[in-house]
């Protein structure tokens, strides 16, 4: 497991070289004009040449690049044109772009795969068919138009989030909450991604526990309350409950989003790989044994037909990455995208290379974990040491 | 000679028939998935679309009034709420937007298709190239589809979009098919070419000498066609999407699309600032999300047929 592990990590950093590599050639030959063309109207040649020289820009591109990778293989991102080191820029961005990643994903995929057990348990039916086709309708929606919807329905008639239109990230927050505060917003939304995820973690070892000892497990119904609370419970103890809060109150409405749009792939795949599982043998066993139907559904159907979802998952990787950058962009949430854009428009060359590692390492952690979860779903692969035949599977996709 | 002659004669006669055959039998897998019909109709109706604007324009609409890019109404204020005049409304610059609405259907097309045309030739070629050698050249395949894997499409399409403004729906197309294909498409190909690597006939046809081009032409690729086709659509999706996403962003203006028509509503809106025109924004959004689940519904009708697995139920 731990080899099969460090082999995919060396494949995924091989993979993300060549991505960064091809998109600095890309960036630095398709763009027209360099950095310093955007002062074209207010120095003239002699200025904008003295400014090239010391960005290190009039170089050749060659020269550039190799530049470029000794720094990064020395660990440091380099400077942005403007003068800021790229770590510190792109640390005040990323925990946004974490927070909506993160959180948005878990939640689509958690949700799809709910919906898709439901729908497949109680066959075709109206309930079915809207749940169907609403998914696929979210799923192919121009991302910016259903922002605009989002952001028309949540934001402005039910005012359940505040929007985040306006530019300036500290719009959105309420400025009275933060102002003696110690902790920064970005801090806040780190905490938040860090105590979900130990409280998950506490609630399934709770959850193991509990079968083991009692036989019985926390319905899902008492577990998402649970874990809510949970959840709201450390903010407050650990003294920034208001803030989160207010931070959930503005990201809400990115995160919704991309729930909206993303979840509706989950959702389908599911659906068709638990109606294949559902004629299997072993479900007609276990009903014969007597099991309560719960159980059929989500223990035996639901576990094996999760496998061709996670396969689908890595394939449709970008275009989760597709829909998080446009809505980003759209709703002017001020994560990695927005950052990505304006520099591109700049030129601001190692800014760009910076929120592209980000991008990157994103895209690789989430195809790892995929796989971690693949082998922990399916067994089979680490017993037999099939480990190799299980990648195939993986790759081959829903 | 004569009797190999009348052998080949017949032996073609016998493979057009199978080949008839297979495609009767996967209509009707198919057919069976009644949204993947309907994603069809979808898709007949935009071509009746694409069609009609040409032909309205030729008959009943007056140039002066309709034409999707200089057209203006001096007999009413703009942007104009529906009317019989102008069916969906004006924006802001006095545009009827139905007749831009349809205007922009072909172009969209054309982008849609040769995506999936780039898409399906570049994902079967490196698929299947990679299944079939393996070794040395697998693995710098299937590093580079890791690669693309990670790129977000329309971030290189924006790119793309600045360097050439004025570039036609054709190429943009193409370079999105081409990175549609390289990453995704590529990595489900060449577990698909795998398994068919591994089935004996492909041993058969290896030892009775064929070289490595006639067995990866005529005994690899046929079976990976349903594949392609399904990649095709996905790529339809995801190019149409793109390219309305970088015209929303007004960056190319080589043509007209349901992005640019979205950005008009956005950027020549009303001069009481009102805010965004509902009525400019809404009708190409829609058009555009049904396009492009249009395509995505025969893609999931596509993926029964091509996944043998599904089939046999």
């Amino acid at each position: 497991m731990i080899g099969y592990l460090l082999k995919r990590l060396l494949s995924s950093l091989v993979a993300l070289f060549i991505f960064l590599t091809f998109m600095f050639f890309v960036t630095e030959i398709m763009i027209p004009g360099d950095f310093t063309t955007q002062f074209a109207l207010t120095h003239d040649r002699e200025a904008r040449e003295k400014i090239q020289q010391e960005l290190g820009i009039d170089l050749p591109l060659g020269q550039r690049y190799l530049h470029w990778v000794r720094r990064l293989l020395g660990g440091s991102l380099g400077t942005s044109f403007y003068g800021d080191p790229v770590a510190e820029v792109l640390k005040g961005l990323i925990p946004y772009t974490l927070l909506v990643f993160f959180t948005g994903t878990v939640i689509a995929f958690l949700f799809g795969q709910w919906l898709g057990r439901v729908v497949a348990w109680r066959g075709p039916g109206l309930f079915s068919g809207t749940a169907t086709l609403s998914a696929i309708a979210l799923y192919t929606a121009f991302p910016p138009w259903l922002s605009f919807l989002a952001t028309y329905f949540f934001a402005r008639r039910l005012s359940w989030f505040r929007s985040p239109f306006g530019g300036n990230p500290f719009d959105g927050f309420r400025q009275a909450m933060w102002l003696g505060f110690s902790l920064t917003p970005q801090t806040v939304m780190l905490y938040m991604v860090g105590t979900s995820v130990a409280i998950w973690l506490i609630l399934i070892v709770v959850n193991k526990g509990l079968g083991r000892l009692l036989r019985r497990r926390l319905p899902a119904l008492l577990g998402i309350p649970l874990f809510i609370a949970g959840l709201v419970g450390v903010w407050f103890a650990c003294g920034f409950g208001p803030q989160a809060l207010d931070v959930l109150s503005v990201a809400g409405l990115p995160i919704l989003t991309y729930v909206l749009l993303s979840f509706g792939e989950t959702m389908l795949v599911m659906r068709t790989s638990m109606v294949d599982n559902l004629k299997e043998d072993y479900v007609s066993l276990a009903r014969a044994k007597g099991l309560p139907e719960r159980a059929i559904r989500d223990r035996h159907a639901a576990r094996n037909a999760l496998l061709p979802v996670f396969s689908r998952l890595v394939i449709s990787l970008p275009y989760l990455l597709t829909g998080l950058v446009i809505i980003e962009d759209v709703l002017d949430w001020p994560g990695i995208s927005g950052a990505l854009f304006t520099s591109l428009y700049q030129q601001d060359i190692p800014v760009v290379m910076g929120a592209l590692l980000v991008v990157g390492v994103l895209s690789a952690l989430a195809r790892l974990s995929l796989d971690v979860l693949y082998v922990y779903l399916d067994p089979r692969l680490s017993a037999v040491g099939g480990i190799r035949h299980g990648t195939e599977r993986l790759r081959r996709g829903g | 000679m004569m009797a190999s002659d009348i052998g080949s004669n017949s032996g073609r006669r016998v493979r057009a028939a199978s080949t008839w055959r297979r495609f009767r039998e996967d209509w009707r897998v198919f057919a069976e998935n009644r949204m993947a019909v309907f994603g069809l109709v979808l898709i007949l109706l935009f071509g009746v679309m694409a069609i009609s604007h040409p032909v309205l324009r030729a008959t009943v609409w007056k140039a002066s009034l309709y034409n999707p890019v200089t057209g203006y109404d001096m007999m009413v204020m703009h942007p104009a709420p529906p009317s019989t005049t102008h069916l969906l409304g004006t924006d802001g610059l006095g545009r009827d937007v139905l007749s831009m609405l349809l205007a922009a259907t072909t172009p969209t097309f054309i982008v849609g298709i040769a995506a999936a045309l780039s898409a399906a030739l570049i994902g079967t070629t490196v698929g299947v190239v990679s299944a079939y050698y393996g070794g040395i050249i697998d693995a710098v395949l299937m590093h580079l589809a890791d690669a693309f894997l990670m790129l977000p499409a329309p971030l290189f399409m924006v790119i793309v979009g600045m360097r050439f403004r004025e570039i036609g729906p054709v190429p943009l197309g193409l370079i999105y098919g081409v990175i549609a294909g390289a990453g995704g498409a590529a990595i489900v190909m060449r577990s698909h070419a795998l398994t068919v690597v591994a089935r004996p006939f492909i041993e058969a046809a290896r030892i009775a000498g064929g070289g490595n081009r006639h067995i990866i032409l005529t005994h690899i690729v046929p079976h990976m066609l349903p594949l392609a086709a399904l990649y095709m659509m996905l790529a339809v999706t995801g190019a149409v999407v793109a390219d309305a996403f970088i015209s929303f962003w007004g960056f190319s203006r080589g043509y007209l699309n349901w992005g640019t028509v979205i950005y008009s509503s956005f950027v020549y809106s009303s001069y009481l600032a009102t805010g965004v025109e509902w009525h400019v924004l809404i009708p190409p959004s829609i058009a555009l999300s049904t396009f492009a689940a249009a395509f995505y519904l025969v893609s999931r009708g596509l993926h029964r047929v091509a996944d043998p697995r599904l089939r046999q139920r």
